[in-house]
């Protein structure tokens, strides 16, 4: 009896995808990491309109080069590295613009401001959506060298070896920026914590 | 060692990283299959396009180098050429004579230095050359070789002397004869002035007529 789709592996999918270029496997693939490559994207980038238009150049990049895909790899990985490259490079176009912008007055060693808890109550300070955005705008106060690690470990679960291996990095650059990013993370969220 | 540094420097952070799982997960929109599966369909593909700064990388890196060759070719080649014998200032201008055609300027001896390089490690060569500049009538200023490296002004023409056609009398220059005086005057050198034919055999000429008459005399 022949297995469904959604019991393939990711590496079972591409396989067939490779063998038959069966369109029905390259769509049970975008589903299945449609969300994780947004929310990835989107917490590196901050701009969830860019982060479509990344997440789709993504997909079709998969769909045009799937024979460069070799079966020693990771899917997940492999998929996770063309999008960070999107990400990366769309954050270096951005940079170009902003070096003509002379509104970008900054500081990054600031710690963010919360509204006055004497008028919010804390429970309201740390209400989801007041607290995510505050953590996201920190995030992207972070290198993005460090961000990228950080989001793939502390957001997106993985290990220090996929995420070396999605960097092309040794694990011990891995560790040593994932510790810089979250130290800097953590004090320019500082103010969260005192609460 | 160090993997157990990072573990503990991971649960320092661990609130941080509860934090960071807790953010809420962002999903892609509705119709994103069904926009990708059009594009892909339709072939609508955005085709990467190189940024024009590389083509002009291309033009320019190149052409940058081969100018800054250039000038740098120009550079050294500067300053290894001789100057112009126009551009330097004259030693001494000591008189002028007025000819029909042309002004001449006094002589001025130009001392042209041929140095040889290190790499021949021949000995250094000085070669001395007597320039004479003639400012001609229509402002036009030419530069002649002279025969012999002697300057008017510092020299003493024996037979135009002894003829009596130069006066060595004035005190003021060093054009005087040697032993002429009580004074010393700096002397350099003797210069012999090769005859010409025409004038040996004139002289012998003159030479043999003499003897021809003074044997005529003994003889009477």
């Amino acid at each position: 009896m022949e297995k469904k789709i959604s019991e393939y592996s990711d590496e079972e999918l591409i396989a067939k995808f490779q063998e038959t270029n069966a369109i029905e496997f390259y769509e049970a693939l975008v589903k299945r990491y449609k969300d994780p490559l947004m929310n990835y994207v989107f917490r590196y980038v901050g701009d969830r309109n860019v982060c479509a238009d990344i997440v789709q150049e993504t997909m079709i990049k998969f769909y045009l080069n799937k024979d460069s895909y070799k079966s020693f790899a990771k899917f997940s990985t492999w998929i996770y590295t063309i999008a960070g490259n999107l990400a990366k490079n769309e954050l270096k176009r951005r940079k170009r613009r902003n070096i003509l912008s002379l509104s970008n007055n900054d500081n990054d060693e600031q710690p963010l401001q919360i509204e006055d808890s004497s008028i919010l109550q804390p429970d309201a300070i740390l209400d989801g959506k007041i607290k995510n955005e505050i953590i996201q705008k920190a995030l992207l106060k972070v290198r993005p060298v460090y961000r990228d690690v950080v989001i793939l470990r502390d957001i997106q679960g993985f290990s220090y070896e996929e995420i070396a291996e999605i960097k092309d990095l040794s694990i011990g650059t891995v560790k040593s920026r994932i510790n810089r990013g979250r130290t800097k993370l953590q004090k320019l969220l500082k103010n969260i914590y005192k609460e | 060692m160090k993997d157990n540094l990072y573990d503990k420097k991971e649960k320092e952070f661990e609130l941080l990283i509860k934090t960071l799982k807790s953010l809420p997960k962002i999903e892609a929109p509705d119709n994103f299959e069904y926009n990708l599966m059009v594009k892909i369909q339709n072939g609508n593909f955005k085709q990467k396009e190189k940024p024009a700064f590389n083509k002009w990388l291309y033009i320019f890196t190149p052409s940058a180098v081969t100018v800054s060759l250039i000038i740098l070719l120009f550079v050294f080649n500067l300053s290894n050429y001789e100057d112009s014998f126009l551009f330097d200032s004259p030693q001494k201008l000591t008189g002028t004579n007025n000819t029909h055609d042309t002004l001449q300027i006094q002589e001025i001896i130009v001392n042209n230095a041929e140095i040889s390089t290190e790499r021949d490690k021949k000995p250094i060569k000085v070669e001395k050359k007597s320039y004479a500049v003639v400012v001609q009538n229509n402002d036009v200023v030419t530069k002649t070789q002279n025969k012999f490296p002697l300057d008017d002004s510092k020299s003493v023409d024996l037979d135009k002397v002894l003829s009596g056609d130069q006066n060595v009398s004035g005190s003021n220059t060093r054009v005087r004869l040697v032993n002429d005086g009580d004074n010393y005057y700096p002397f350099d050198e003797f210069l012999v002035k090769p005859n010409k034919k025409e004038d040996v055999k004139q002289l012998k000429a003159r030479m043999d007529s003499l003897k021809k008459a003074s044997n005529k005399n003994q003889t009477k």
